[in-house]
């Protein structure tokens, strides 16, 4: 191209956005090849819109990088504070992960072989999430856990954010470990609304005792509930379509639960002195 | 306060730039921001919306200088990462604002239609007598080099609408310039 | 003026009591807690640091009762705390630690937050190691960590539970300084181990 440049009233009218549609297309085209007439655009914004742009990406590349399931969450649209409380869960580590993942496998390939382990998968799949969440708020394996209590971050909030966190990996795993079970399919997912209706129950417990106690609780009522009704050989009364009903329900409970007391829950400490 | 003209041209501040120098970046910055704010303001109706892509695109820049291709210009590199943050951004959460037809521009009296052909030649004159729609349609796949898909969401139209006014316009301006 | 009260103050754990009707006035300046090991101190921080219930008396945080819930989220928003036992999440830097303490201080703004990331870390010396790994640095250097991410938001009401242990004599009066130094503007409560045996009394030192 020659020296052909944009006049000053054209890059006046296109940076006011009052260029008609084939100056604006001719002009975009010769700016993306000609670094003066990109010079003669800057009188025409705002320095202080300029000036506001420029500390904050300043201050993005200063500050180190995000952890790569940080920028995971954020892309998928949680907010920042979210997404940092999510990567600083306990649970959301590879070791523990890899732990819960062998236990089912193993659980799963037993099955294979004997109908029984079946059984035992279905009675141990809703207490991997269940362990991952009491784990999440365990004393012993959240550092920060004292310091988190004394700042002014809603107990709930926190609670909610982290079962969710733990619940959107564990579950998945679960359910992979599953898909290698024998017979139909729908033994398979049984496990998933009795896990929905445990972590709910549990969460509204947690009004009254710790999470670990509460998930202790749940889990024990769980254990006591279908160990017994499955070796009798009646899984409806624990997977049966009344109990997935049932299992709902609770869900269902235990969230409008948690719903209405949302402003006096406090996670409790349990430690002691 | 008179500042000393940074002598490097673009390619070399990028080099610089994957070396962590902090000046050039800022160099970078001045020379590119107005038109980029200016560019990406005529595809979106939100200032903040806009604000936020270029922050965003700047930031991709320092951290993936290292990747430019060393081909082309880098103003078109910028405007690569810019249009893709802006059509990701508004796919998360559109200004409401119907389908985008007129890239912000202002419509033209019949007159100023006829002068500014003259001016600008045969091309102009053609893109300038397409409808609306056909011509939003050539301005995000031709001038900014977005895939249909990208077009599609750029636009708020269905990709299947872009392949048909891209298969019109390019009859009509084919008949036109003919 | 006032700023922390306890009054009639019980504490027990199964049947251990911790705390037996413990009376206590702090203003601003530094008040010391001294006793040894076992004396309820730190039970008596967590209580002031909202961090536990007691079972009797009567507390009044900066002008609040931190048994209602609002106003303990308006006490927790001033007050900075720094525990005996302050753990770090692994491989975090001293950047995101601090970073990660100031988004549960509900500090979303992401600039403004590392604006006072920066100070924090600026004021307890930190600079030099700001993008090292907690994990790597020594045990002085990480109180300075636990003690800057007490100080994010500038805090009213500083609680400080055995802060110098395991330090050496040289940092321990570094520590002590800049402890003096936050007690200028707020109220700092903070304990420490005493092989005297005397009940936990309040040593006021502005």
């Amino acid at each position: 191209m020659s020296a052909w440049h944009l006049d000053p009233e054209a890059i006046s009218r296109y940076a006011r956005g009052a260029a008609p549609p084939e100056l604006a297309a001719s002009a975009e085209a010769h700016l993306m090849k000609c670094a003066p007439c990109r010079g003669a655009i800057a009188p025409h914004v705002q320095a202080r819109r300029a000036e506001a742009i420029w500390h904050e990406v300043a201050d993005r590349i200063d500050a180190p990088r995000r952890s790569r399931p940080e920028r995971l969450l954020v892309r998928l649209g949680a907010g920042e504070a979210t997404a940092r409380l999510v990567a600083a869960t306990p649970t959301l580590r590879g070791p523990w992960l890899l732990a819960v993942a062998g236990v089912l496998a193993l659980a799963a390939w037993a099955a294979q072989a004997d109908q029984r382990f079946l059984l035992m998968f279905l009675v141990a799949a809703p207490l991997g999430p269940l362990a991952g969440v009491a784990v999440a708020f365990a004393g012993g394996l959240d550092p920060t856990r004292e310091i988190g209590l004394a700042a002014p971050y809603s107990g709930l909030r926190l609670l909610l954010v982290r079962t969710a966190a733990v619940l959107a990996v564990t579950v998945p795993i679960v359910a992979l470990a599953g898909l290698a079970l024998p017979g139909s399919n729908w033994l398979a997912a049984a496990w998933l609304l009795p896990t929905a209706g445990l972590t709910c129950a549990a969460l509204a417990l947690t009004g009254r005792l710790t999470p670990v106690v509460a998930v202790g609780v749940v889990a024990t009522a769980w254990v006591l509930l279908t160990v017994p009704t499955t070796v009798a050989g009646r899984l409806d009364l624990a997977f049966g379509l009344v109990a997935q009903v049932g299992w709902l329900a609770l869900a269902i409970g235990g969230g409008a639960w948690l719903a209405l007391t949302r402003h006096t829950v406090t996670i409790k400490l349990g430690r002691t002195a | 306060m008179p500042r000393q003209p940074d002598p490097r041209d673009d390619a070399q501040l990028l080099t610089a730039i994957t070396d962590g120098d902090r000046e050039a970046f800022a160099e970078l910055y001045r020379r590119h921001l107005p038109w980029l704010l200016v560019r990406l303001g005529r595809r979106c109706a939100s200032p903040e919306l806009v604000d936020e892509v270029v922050q965003d695109t700047f930031v991709a820049v320092w951290r993936s200088a290292g990747r430019w291709d060393r081909r082309g210009e880098v103003a078109a590199w910028i405007w690569g990462i810019g249009i893709r943050r802006l059509v990701d951004a508004l796919r998360r959460s559109r200004p409401p604002a119907g389908e985008l037809l007129e890239f912000a521009g202002v419509e033209t009296s019949a007159e100023e239609h006829v002068l500014l052909a003259v001016q600008y030649g045969d091309v102009g004159a053609a893109l300038a007598s397409l409808s609306p729609e056909l011509r939003a349609v050539v301005q995000a796949t031709v001038l900014d080099g977005l895939t249909t898909r990208e077009a599609a969401r750029l636009l708020g139209i269905p990709p299947g609408t872009v392949k048909t006014r891209m298969m019109r316009a390019r009859a009509l301006l084919r008949e036109r310039l003919a | 003026m006032i700023t922390v009260r306890v009054h009639g103050l019980t504490r027990s754990f199964g049947r251990t009591t911790a705390l037996d009707g413990v009376d206590l006035e702090a203003g601003p300046g530094v008040t010391g807690l001294l006793g040894p090991n076992g004396a309820g101190k730190t039970t008596l921080l967590r209580i002031i640091a909202t961090v536990l219930a007691p079972d009797r008396g009567e507390v009044t945080l900066l002008g609040r009762d931190p048994a209602r819930p609002d106003d303990r989220t308006r006490i927790r928003e001033r007050l900075g705390y720094l525990p005996q036992d302050a753990g770090f999440h692994r491989g975090f830097t001293v950047f995101e630690f601090v970073d990660y303490v100031a988004i549960l201080k509900e500090m979303t703004h992401r600039r403004a937050r590392h604006d006072e990331v920066r100070r924090v870390i600026a004021l307890t010396g930190l600079e030099p190691v700001s993008d090292k790994r907690i994990r790597a640095l020594s045990g002085g250097m990480r109180r300075r960590v636990g003690l800057a991410q007490a100080l994010l938001g500038d805090p009213d009401l500083l609680v400080l539970d055995e802060p110098t242990v395991g330090l050496d004599p040289e940092q321990r009066l570094r520590f002590r300084e800049m402890i003096s130094r936050a007690g200028e503007a707020r109220t700092v409560i903070m304990s420490s181990h005493q092989t005297r045996t005397s009940p936990p009394c309040a040593a006021g030192s502005p």
